[in-house]
């Protein structure tokens, strides 16, 4: 899931791109949230445990359906609308093809945790249990299209991404329609999303704090191309491919940095030391036409195609709309209730005071508080007198961010 | 080395209480000129600019300009334990990683001083233009301070619209409307209960009363207050301190989806 390792060498290597800030701040902001991760989340912490004894369990229905991603989803979204936030859900499309080996992965995981369950339920382990039975989650079509449904019903837009979510929320924002990609997955800044929100799913309370992550500074910190930076994602691990044995964040970089491509740091990496996985290594040939042109590539298909060739293909053209009507309209009050009281067996009284919140949301957000920086421009980081910018940073050198705040207004 | 002495600590004081409920770490910036402030609420909604020229103390001397990081809640603190008729100094090494403060009492003869320590606070300067703007109310604050009290009664946003008529502050909610016309008046001997309006053309915004309700802690500061207005762009509300400075206030405005764009 995501590119290993890159949050931490973002944080690391530019630190300026991250920003911890109130979800308020994010008002009036359209964001695109990936649904297919934030239903995996709900499905995995929305859970009720009969009062902290035992197993905890999803929510279900009377049927025995689970109920926990429509809570989640439902309550999320009153709340993100609450503070002015405009949400558009992306729900994942088929998955790539290149994703296969990822995803065989992934199944393998989660029949190691089936048998792991079952050595625990044995074993009578309620923590264990609780792990596992965690692991085993699965965001099926069900869950998917109950959620569209919701989403719907609440006159929240929903984006069918003809591909990844991530790359389509990625691309929404790339083209300015919404202000941000919300998503753990740090694929998103790999998809050039401008801004990139993380930690949004459970930015409950308003104190806690949510994560901005701005791709032009991540780039400037680094001191990355755009291309560059694919190549080093895919360095890390991607989901669509394997890496470099031994090459962790550190080198990766190192390596980028000195070498510019993947292609060059093929020629010059030290064979012995680094184990280059196998599907990267093609006819020489090809991998250098398939650098250089791509579109030539893709016609010739006989002859194999080098695995990071195809990642970087992945990122670089990756299938998404380039339009969406994004309409936020007024929730459908009786159908929405129907929906939750008779079909999820919710509480009467709590749907209609949460439908009541969504309606105020939604008039309010009619005539939005504008921001301020719509208004007057963020100024860059220095004083307006440059000459004593200059004498001062000596003197404050050592204490961060005091230098660059010593200037004055207007 | 940054050294200032206010006669008048209490200045200081009503300044601190003015901004406290809307941010909670600022910046102050000291240069050879002026103490002031710029900043801006965590929704990023309102902006505070405050100046006091240096004219305003009986000392001022400031070497080098810097930035008093600052947490205000720990200032506000401070200052609670600051008597009326206290005079302020404040002091700060140019490198300095703490706030000297002491407030003299003469009569009394007691003099306490306290070190704060200073905070590197992150935050976006906006550059706000000097524009002309369509609209200029001048008013009691006092009157100001009643009317946006008044107002929160009826609902959470307020139409203030400046008409040939007048000035009108008009909240609509569940209960009902509420308007509040204020006219031209300088009937008044004293001329701080007079209110002039110079309007240009007409203009007519929505604001939080919530927002306005914060900017009226700096009542104590003036006796008027001045709003400035243009269509579609924040208000702004001045409360000018006698002539040595002033705490702005400016309010980004509640607009229609499209015109947001």
């Amino acid at each position: 899931m995501g590119i290993k390792g890159l949050a931490k060498l973002i944080s690391d290597e530019a630190p300026d791109a991250i920003r911890e800030v109130e979800l308020k701040s994010l008002h009036g902001r359209k964001i695109a949230i990936d649904a297919s991760m934030a239903i995996y989340q709900f499905l995995i912490a929305v859970r009720s445990n009969n009062g902290g004894q035992g197993q905890s369990f999803m929510l279900t229905n009377a049927e025995g359906e689970t109920t926990s991603h429509i809570q989640g989803m439902f309550n999320r979204t009153i709340r993100y609308m609450t503070e002015g936030i405009k949400p558009v859900f992306v729900f994942d499309g088929k998955p790539p093809e290149v994703k296969s080996g990822e995803l065989l992965k992934r199944r393998e995981k989660r029949e190691k945790a089936q048998l792991a369950l079952q050595v625990a339920t044995e074993e009578g382990n309620v923590e264990e249990q609780d792990k596992h039975s965690k692991r085993l989650v699965r965001a099926g079509q069900k869950e998917n299209d109950d959620c569209q449904k919701l989403l719907r019903l609440m006159g929240v837009p929903v984006v069918l991404a003809p591909c990844e979510a991530e790359a389509q929320a990625a691309a929404l924002a790339k083209a300015g329609l919404v202000y941000a990609a919300g998503t753990e997955d740090m694929d998103a800044l790999t998809f050039q999303t401008p801004v990139l929100v993380r930690k949004m799913t459970f930015a409950s309370a308003s104190k806690s704090m949510v994560q901005t992550m701005n791709y032009a500074k991540a780039l400037e910190g680094m001191n990355l191309t755009q291309a560059q930076f694919v190549d080093l994602c895919i360095m890390l691990g991607c989901d669509y491919c394997d890496t470099i044995k031994g090459v962790g964040p550190k080198t990766a970089l190192k390596l980028i940095r000195e070498h510019g491509c993947i292609e060059n740091i093929l020629k010059h990496l030290d064979g012995k030391k680094y184990v280059v996985p196998e599907s990267w290594l093609p006819p020489p040939k090809e991998a250098e036409e398939s650098s250089s042109d791509q579109e030539n590539s893709v016609s010739d298909d006989l002859q194999p195609i080098p695995a990071y060739v195809l990642a970087r293909r992945m990122f670089n053209e990756h299938e998404v709309l380039m339009h969406a009507d994004l309409k936020w309209k007024p929730c459908e009050r009786e159908a929405l209730t129907k929906f939750l009281v008779d079909e999820m067996g919710f509480n009467p009284d709590r749907v209609a005071s949460s439908i009541d919140k969504l309606e105020a949301a939604y008039k309010a957000n009619k005539a939005p508080q504008t921001r301020m920086d719509a208004f007057f421009a963020v100024q860059p980081k220095k004083p307006t007198d440059a000459s004593v910018k200059r004498k001062i940073e000596p003197v404050v050198k050592g204490k961060g961010a005091k230098g660059p705040a010593a200037k004055k207004k207007r | 080395m940054f050294e200032a002495r206010l006669a008048n600590g209490n200045i200081f004081k009503m300044i601190v209480e003015s901004i406290r409920e809307l941010v909670v770490d600022v910046n102050i910036d000291c240069s050879t000129e002026e103490l002031s402030i710029q900043c801006m609420d965590s929704a990023h909604v309102a902006l505070v600019s405050m100046s006091l020229s240096q004219s305003a103390f009986d000392h001022f001397r400031c070497d080098r300009s810097l930035s008093l990081g600052l947490n205000l809640p720990n200032v506000s603190k401070i200052f609670k334990m600051m008597g009326r008729d206290d005079t302020m100094v404040l002091k700060a090494e140019d490198s300095a990683d703490k706030l000297m403060l002491m407030f003299e009492n003469d009569k009394s003869g007691t003099i306490a001083d306290f070190e704060l320590k200073l905070m590197a606070i992150e935050a976006e300067q906006l550059g706000v233009p000097d524009t002309a703007y369509k609209c200029s109310i001048s008013m009691p604050s006092s009157e100001f301070q009643r009317i946006v009290r008044d107002l929160q009664v009826m609902g959470d946003t307020c139409k203030i619209s400046c008409t040939k008529e007048g000035l009108k502050f008009s909240a609509t909610g569940q209960i009902g409307t509420g308007n509040i016309l204020m006219r031209q008046n300088v009937a008044s001997e004293k001329e701080e209960d007079h209110v002039t309006i110079d309007m240009e053309e007409p203009v007519e915004l929505n604001f939080a009363l919530r927002y306005l309700n914060f900017f009226t802690k700096a009542t104590p500061l003036s006796p008027t207050v001045i709003l400035k207005m243009s269509p579609g762009l924040p208000i702004v509300i001045e409360y000018p301190i006698e002539q040595l400075g002033h705490v702005k206030y400016y309010l980004a405005p509640k607009m229609e989806e499209d015109e947001e764009e």
